[in-house]
Order: structure tokens, then C-alpha cells, then sequence
């Protein structure tokens, strides 16, 4: 049971293209928004602090921290989560090229790595290799070593380029 | 080799889908009605004496369910895992022996009020002076338990062959000393249970790597028989040994039963660092005596080890370290004085490797000393070394097959090592090292060995697998999806793999040891046979087609090869025929393996692994360091699952490489690790990570399905000292204690220095 407070603020938030109007408290995390009130666990919660990136989510068109942001500061604003990439049958072409990568081990990062990929992708759909290195250095992955994450993105990059793809 | 279908190429992973859409289920995902949410007080001293501990006011906060504290917990001492020794406690009760020791529990309505009743408990400590320091545990001025007469938690002294003769004819003698930091496995995914309690029953949604072993220690402390108790696994986010003992799921169980209710327990990145199972620090002497041709003689080693607080998996950790390495090369003799000691730290456990790593950074250092001394290339000297196939190891191993010299021609060329090695660059520096692993090992229970497996197929046509193991990332549940699809003739993608939950599954003793391949796959291959035959038999006998079998996802006449049915008709055709009996193969491996004797003597695993790995560097004056390449060769038998068998492979260099440069737990002075955060502990990042090339020697391994061998491990094992032979190549300075931080190596560099100045003036 989550205990009513005094400090609740209405937000404005849409959510992989939802609208959700809520009356949340002021200090919940965005994390804890999109985890607990709108059950979208595939965002991850591995550290609390921005030191992991397993809660990576875009936000109007930015990957971000979800879990050192306040929700009251997405009021206003849309926020995709991992559960708003693919259309629960089709799947994004970069969670195509991260499965035949073989970039995906224990899975825990991975959420947060396809979608600081989405925003790399939808700004830049063709990135050097370091540009690539600078928008993901920021999500920890303890399984791969990496490079098959990167091979994952550079597939995701030919591919989409050759389908004329956007992010 | 055999021609196959799925085994050996590219696979896309059975649980791929849900982990790329977020649809896979970890621990803390799990949101269940009526729950409440439990902390941990833990202690902020690493040694002191418990003097005032008031939990009235946190009592008294409105929507806390319950405090407990020492005196509240039903046989607080008897918290411990059957078949090792059983010394510990669930709540500190006069002493608290480390930070993060837990000093009370507190359960209430939300998380949120879970922690402010935390921050009401009034405990006041006076505190003792910890031991933090392996040389000074082994002294024993200081104890780090006042319930024991020493600071020795485990001894270990084995002999083998004549020491003192092997010594007495040495041409070359050398001694020197490492030292190899305690790690953390970093797991991505915090620990979290949820625990459910209803009319005498638990329920348990968690991780763990070793389900039944998880469900006895449970047993053991909440007071209820096993068959009362379900674990149900979860999606785990990485394991690496961490989660062989883990506490967590104990405790959580504990306060639903105490509270009679749901009870959820997740853990903050920093109970991931302070109370969670790290690896053992080990402080390495070692004294080796080799002939002038290079041939290893003989060793003696002397190691201290942390057990941090308590035993637990890390007494075969220790010996693990002590013994293993010396089945790699062709000694007559070793002898081994190992010591593992109680600290006032979390209790340390197994990281993958189990102990070798440790041993490897010391001896393989070590190795490339002696190749200088004797004038030798450093690969020289191992190939001389080395086993083949058919001979026997020192402890007893025995190769029925062995890769080792070819990894090492491998990797030679992958890095031109002997062109390099020719035309020296000053500055640049090229290592190796090699390794060796068991695949298939009796880790586990001392009296059980090997593992079983069911194939199910239902009316449906729908392929199960099930198994008592563990998937933590690892892949193993796509072994299991290749191996069932090659054997039935389905796509792998479509076999559904269930693992671990003690309702369903058969009896396992835990994934640990990298075992699953040659134990769990060879289980599922006969449970597959065993389906196919059952179902075959069925259709040729009680459905009356005579003579049929069972490939490429259909059912053909055995005699002129025509289709008969489809997989699914056949399921639904037999199935009716007996009364709605789903068609079960039953499969079992026993690995034709001991457990080695009090000395530590045994054929431990049907199979052993096998490999070479090499790191190229760029060294600066003032110690800063680049390591540009790093190449890992494998012997692992037939690859299975080749893109997983990469994977691993470069997840393994990648924590190796962690622990060479940049991590470890050091502690100061007061117990305290110096890194509590993942920044400060510096676990490698994408930015950080150089390339790395992967090779494979494809032995036939006649006990591991289809010729495999295990992989998990062995990519951690050697890479850090290649890395510190290649600095050495380089500049010709060791650092001895891992991790090689920029800092150690200015300082042996500026050694240097000062020793070449006064060795000119003198």
C-alpha cells in the first residue's frame, strides 16, 4: 500500500504515446513513476544513483536517468519506456540486430541499452564508431564485454539505413 | 565431426525476445497484493561490541508491522548450509564482526516506512579494533571472532612427490610474492525476494544458482520441511558465483514466515557492496625450482586467503586456488601451505574462476620470470610444459583430451607474437598466460553428482525442457533449446526451457563450477532420446504405423523415409491413445568423475578446459598504460552455442581485465571498502574496453555432448597476468599486486630507476 501525502502534485505525462494524467508526490522518482504506478518494469532500477543506465528512458527525444529524475519534471513531457519499442509483434529493428548480435546475456541492461541506442539512432542515424561508444558509455553491462553490443548497434545502423529506416 | 543442424551455429537465444522488450521478469519486477516491505539495519562498525539496542520508537511508527532484533529470531545461530561448517548467526546478537552486519530487521507497510523506522532504531556500538589485513589475521594479535581461539577458518597442506629432492637438483630457483585483490562480481541486478507465507506453506519468487541448496538453507532456518517450501525463479540479472550464498532469500522467508505475510527485500547497490559475497583476497608466496632446460621441477606455495566474516563457499574457493593450477603443468612435485582466514569483513565467496584467477596472477607471473632467468621465450617455456591428451595431472586429473599447445600456436599467430617479440617497440609490450578449468565438476553436494533433465511433449506438440539449473545469463537455457532442437528435429526457438523452480523441476545441486554444459547438456540429450524413443514406440506399437521415427519436426516410416504426420499430430495421436499421458523423456549424466580425497586428489570433472590468452600494451613513463589488444583462445571441445561461446568469452576477458587495471574491495584501516559505489569500485565500460579477439580449438571431448566442453569461466582466469607480463615486456616492471593502477606501476618504475642510479654508482 502506498500511503496518501501531503506534498501531490497532478501531473501531465505521456507515456509511449499515452497520455496519463496522475496525482503523484512531489519526490517520486520518475523510475518509480513508470515501475510502480504504471507497471512498466522493463525499466530497471540497478543502482539509484546514474552510475548504471539499466533505468535509461528517452525523454522527448533525450535518453536520460529515470531513476535521479523527479516525475514532476517529465510533467508536460513524453517518455518512452522499452515496453514502447516494438509493437508486441514486430520487432524494432536495433532489438532485431541486438538479438542477432547476440548482445543480450543476463538481459538486466539491455532495456537500458536498446534505448540509449534509440535516441543515439534517432538523432544520428549514422554514427562513428566513437560517437556510438559516447552515448552508450554510460550503460554498464557486466556480461558481454561490449562488443557484441557494439557489433549490435552497427547491424542496427546498416540494417535500418538499407530499409530506409528512421529510429 | 558429426554434421548438425542447429548445434555449433548461430542461435538466437530462447529468452531473447523477452529481455529486448522488457517483458523478462527479474526479482524486484515482482508486484504481488497485501506485500510488505522489509530492511536491514546493518552495522556501521566492522568490529564492536553491541552496548545499547532500542527498537520501542521504531516500533511505535504507525504502519510498521513488526522489529526484530537477536533475541526474536528462532535459533538465530543456526543460520547455515547443510554439509559445510555452520558458523554463523542471522542477527548480530553481542558483537557486530563487520559493516553490513545485520543488527536488526524491521517490517512495515511500504518501503518507505520500512526506512524511517530503520533510521528510530537507537544502537550504540563501542568499538573494537577490526582485522583487516591478511598478514596480520594470520599473527593473530587481533581476533576477528572473540568466539574463536585464532583467526584461521580453514587450513589446508598438501604434499605430492619429494619436494626436498626435486629442490636439491634444481638448476634455477626463484621466489617472489602477489598479491590479488578481493572483487566484486557486480551483478547487475540487485538482490531482491519476494517471499510469500500462507497456512504453513512459502512460497519464494528470487535468484539464485543454486535452487535446492537455496530451499534447504531456508528450511533450516524458518523451522518448516522443504516440501512445504517453492522456490520459483526469476529472470536473473547475472550471478558470477555471487549468488551460490546468498542471505537475502534466507531472510526474506524468515520475516514472512515471523510476520506471517508477504514480504519483499531489495537490496540498495550499497548492500550489493558491504553484505553481499565477494571474492577472496589472496596473498601469494610461491618458490619454484625449475631444471636449466625449463622444465618445472617442483613449487612450494604459501597462501593466506580471506573468508571475510564466516565460511562458505569460499573453503572451496581456498582450495581451489591451492591445488588447480599445478594439473596444468608437468611437475614432479609441489607442495602447498594454504591458510584461510576470518577478517572482519562480508564473508567472501565464490567469482567466477572459483579461486584460479588468483592463483593464475601469481604463478603465471611468476612463470615469465622464470622464462627471463633462464633466457626462454615465455610461451617456450610453457609449451615444454605442458600436458596431452591421456596423461595425468599432478592432483589427478585426467585429460582425456587437451588443446592446450594448439591454443598456444593460436594466439602466436593471432598477435604475430614472434615477429613482435623480434622487432621490439619501446613502450609496447606483448604477455601471455594460460589456463586451465574442470568442465563438468562435482561441484555441489559431496554424496550426489551429475544432473537430470526432463523432456516433456505435449498434446499440443509443444516441447518443454526442464531442469533443476540455473539460468543467469550464462546461455544455458539455449543449450538446452539447441541440443533438444537437434535431437527432435524442432526449431530450437520454439522449445520452451524451464529451469530451477523446486515445484517442477528435478533435483539439482547448483550451477556453479561450469558444469552445465557437460553435465546438464548430456542430461537433455538422453531425456531427448528417451522421448523420442517413447513416442516412437508408442505410435509403431499402440497406434498401430509400425516402424516410424522422429526428425525434422515430423514422424516418417523407418523403411522408405516417407511422412507420415507432422510432430503435433503425432503428439495429439499418442497422447489420446493413452488417456492424455504427456510423453516424458527422462535424462541423467553421471559424470564419470570423484571428488578428490583429503588431500585433494581426484578426477573432479569428466573434462577439462584449456586455454591461452594474451594482452598487448602501451606503456608510459609515468605509468599510465594502454592495453590495446587482448586475445583469448579456448579449448572447449565441440562450441555449441558459437555466438554464446563468444559472449562469454568476452564478458570473462572484460572482468578479468576490470581486475587488472582498475577494481578491488580494499579496505582501510577501520573496515571500510574504499569502493562502495560502482564509480568508485570502476567496473570497465564500453569507453574503457579494448578489442578483443576470440579463438577456439575444437577438441572431441568423448564425454561432453556432441565433443563440448564447458566456457564460463576460463575467459577470467588469465588474462590480468598477461596483461602484467606484456607491461613487463614492455618495461621491465612488475607490479605485483593487482590491479595494476598507473600509480603502482610509476612507483616500480621510479624503483627501477632508483635501483639502476645506485647500481651505477656502486
Amino acid at each position: 500500500m502506498t500511503r496518501l501525502k501531503p506534498n501531490l502534485t497532478e501531473v501531465t505525462i505521456t507515456v509511449n504515446g499515452e497520455v496519463h494524467q496522475d496525482l503523484i508526490p512531489s519526490d517520486l522518482l520518475l523510475v518509480d513513476y513508470l515501475r510502480q504506478y504504471k507497471a512498466l518494469t522493463g525499466t530497471k532500477k540497478g543502482c539509484g544513483s546514474a552510475e548504471c543506465g539499466a533505468c535509461t528512458v528517452i525523454l522527448n527525444g533525450r535518453a536520460v536517468y529515470s531513476c535521479v529524475m523527479l516525475a514532476v519534471q517529465a510533467d508536460g513531457m513524453s517518455v518512452e519506456t522499452i515496453e514502447g519499442v516494438s509493437d508486441g509483434d514486430t520487432l524494432h529493428p536495433i532489438q532485431e540486430a541486438f538479438l542477432d548480435a547476440g548482445a543480450v546475456q543476463c538481459g538486466y541492461c539491455t532495456p537500458g541499452f536498446i534505448m540509449s541506442t534509440k535516441a543515439l539512432l534517432e538523432k544520428n542515424p549514422e554514427p562513428e564508431e566513437c560517437e556510438i561508444k559516447e552515448a552508450l558509455g554510460g550503460n554498464l553491462c557486466r556480461c558481454t564485454g561490449y562488443q557484441q553490443i557494439l557489433d549490435a548497434v552497427h547491424l542496427a545502423v546498416d540494417r535500418m539505413k538499407e530499409e530506409g529506416q528512421q529510429a | 565431426m558429426k554434421e548438425t543442424r542447429y548445434i555449433g551455429k548461430p542461435a538466437r537465444r530462447v529468452d531473447g525476445r523477452a529481455k529486448v522488450t522488457g517483458q523478462a521478469k527479474f526479482s524486484d519486477d515482482v508486484i504481488l497484493p497485501r506485500t510488505r516491505y522489509a530492511k536491514v539495519l546493518h552495522s556501521r562498525y566492522a568490529h564492536a561490541k553491541i552496548t545499547k539496542l532500542d527498537v520501542s520508537k521504531a516500533k511505535e511508527l504507525p504502519g510498521v508491522a513488526a522489529v526484530f532484533t537477536a533475541k526474536d529470531i528462532p535459533n538465530n545461530d543456526k543460520y547455515f548450509r547443510k554439509g559445510t561448517m555452520g558458523d554463523t548467526w542471522v542477527l548480530a546478537e553481542e558483537y557486530v564482526r563487520y559493516i553490513g552486519d545485520a543488527v536488526a530487521f524491521v517490517v512495515a507497510d511500504d518501503e518507505e516506512t520500512a526506512e524511517k523506522a530503520l533510521s528510530l532504531i537507537e544502537a550504540e556500538y563501542e568499538p573494537l579494533p577490526p582485522v583487516v589485513n591478511l598478514r596480520e589475521a594470520k599473527k593473530a594479535e587481533l581476533l576477528a571472532r572473540a568466539d574463536r581461539e585464532g583467526n584461521v577458518s580453514m587450513p589446508l597442506e598438501v604434499s605430492r612427490g619429494d619436494v626436498e629432492a626435486d629442490f636439491a637438483k634444481a638448476d634455477v630457483i626463484l621466489s617472489d610474492r602477489y598479491v590479488f585483490p578481493s572483487l566484486s562480481q557486480l551483478h547487475l541486478e540487485p538482490n531482491s525476494v519476494t517471499a510469500v507465507y500462507e497456512g504453513g506453506k512459502l512460497t519464494v519468487y528470487c535468484a539464485s544458482q543454486v535452487w535446492f541448496h537455496t530451499r534447504e538453507d531456508i528450511a533450516a532456518v524458518v523451522g518448516l520441511p522443504e516440501k512445504d517450501i517453492i522456490l520459483r525463479p526469476m529472470t536473473i540479472g547475472g550471478a558470477f558465483g555471487a549468488r551460490n550464498d546468498q542471505p537475502l532469500p534466507i531472510i526474506a522467508s524468515l520475516l514472512a514466515v515471523l510476520t506471517k505475510s508477504t514480504v519483499k527485500m531489495t537490496n540498495t547497490r550499497l548492500e550489493e557492496f558491504v553484505a553481499a559475497r565477494p571474492s577472496l583476497q589472496m596473498d601469494i608466496d610461491i618458490t619454484v625450482a625449475a631444471d636449466k632446460e625449463g622444465h618445472l621441477l617442483s613449487k612450494k606455495t604459501w597462501l593466506l586467503s580471506s573468508h571475510g566474516i564466516h565460511a562458505s563457499d569460499n573453503d572451496a574457493v581456498t582450495a581451489i586456488a591451492c591445488l588447480r593450477l599445478d594439473n596444468n603443468y608437468k611437475f614432479n612435485s609441489v607442495y602447498v601451505d594454504g591458510t584461510g582466514l576470518y577478517l572482519n569483513h562480508t564473508p567472501t565467496a565464490a567469482y567466477r574462476g572459483f579461486g584460479n584467477p588468483q592463483m593464475h596472477w601469481a604463478f603465471e607471473s611468476m612463470l615469465d620470470e622464470l622464462a627471463e632467468k633462464l633466457g626462454m621465450d615465455p610461451t617456450e617455456i610453457r609449451m615444454l610444459n605442458y600436458h596431452e591428451g591421456g596423461e595425468v595431472g599432478i592432483h589427478g586429473f585426467i585429460y582425456n583430451n587437451c588443446g592446450i599447445k594448439e591454443c598456444m600456436r593460436r594466439a602466436k599467430e593471432i598477435v604475430n607474437w614472434d615477429e613482435k617479440k623480434k622487432h621490439k617497440v619501446p613502450g609496447k609490450g606483448i604477455g601471455c598466460a594460460s589456463l586451465i578449468h574442470c568442465s563438468g565438476s562435482r561441484a555441489g553436494k559431496p554424496e550426489f553428482s551429475g544432473t537430470s533433465a526432463w523432456a516433456r511433449l505435449e498434446s499440443s506438440g509443444a516441447v518443454t525442457i526442464l531442469a533443476g539449473e540455473c539460468e543467469m545469463g550464462q546461455g544455458i537455457v539455449n543449450v538446452c533449446a539447441l541440443i533438444a532442437g537437434e535431437e527432435l528435429g524442432v526449431d530450437p526457438l520454439s522449445v520452451k526451457v524451464i529451469m530451477g523452480d523446486t515445484e517442477m523441476c528435478p533435483f539439482s545441486t547448483g550451477t556453479n563450477g561450469s558444469k552445465l554444459t557437460s553435465n546438464l547438456g548430456n542430461a537433455v540429450l538422453f531425456a531427448c532420446r528417451d522421448l523420442k524413443k517413447q513416442l516412437c514406440d508408442a505410435l509403431r506399437e499402440q497406434c498401430g504405423y509400425g516402424p516410424v521415427e522422429m526428425r525434422d519436426g515430423g514422424i516418417y516410416y523407418e523403411n522408405n523415409g516417407e511422412f507420415v504426420m507432422s510432430l503435433e499430430q503425432a503428439a495429439y495421436e499418442a497422447c489420446c491413445k493413452f488417456s492424455g499421458r504427456p510423453f516424458m523423456g527422462l535424462g541423467r549424466f553421471n559424470p564419470p568423475s570423484e571428488l578428490g580425497d583429503r588431500t585433494g586428489y581426484g578426477n573432479l570433472a569428466p573434462s577439462y578446459v584449456f586455454g591461452v590468452q594474451m594482452a598487448e600494451v602501451t606503456v608510459h613513463e609515468d605509468g599510465s598504460f594502454t592495453v590495446d589488444r587482448m586475445v583469448s583462445v579456448h579449448d572447449i571441445g565441440r562450441v555449441i552455442d558459437i555466438r554464446n561461446a563468444t559472449g562469454q568469452v568476452y564478458g570473462g576477458v572484460m572482468q578479468a581485465f576490470g581486475a587488472a587495471t582498475t577494481e578491488s574491495l580494499d579496505l582501510n584501516k577501520e573496515g571500510v571498502y574504499q569502493a562502495n559505489t560502482i564509480l568508485e569500485y570502476k567496473a570497465p565500460t564500453l569507453l574503457d574496453m579494448p578489442h578483443i579477439d576470440v579463438g577456439f580449438v575444437e577438441t572431441h571431448d568423448q564425454y561432453g555432448p556432441y565433443g563440448a566442453k564447458a566456457i564460463a569461466e576460463p575467459p577470467i582466469i588469465a588474462m590480468a597476468p598477461a596483461i602484467g607480463n606484456a607491461i613487463y615486456d614492455a618495461v621491465g616492471v612488475r607490479v605485483h599486486e593487482a590491479p595494476i593502477t598507473p600509480q603502482r606501476l610509476r612507483e616500480a618504475i621510479l624503483e627501477k630507476k632508483k635501483r639502476a642510479a645506485a647500481g651505477e654508482e656502486a
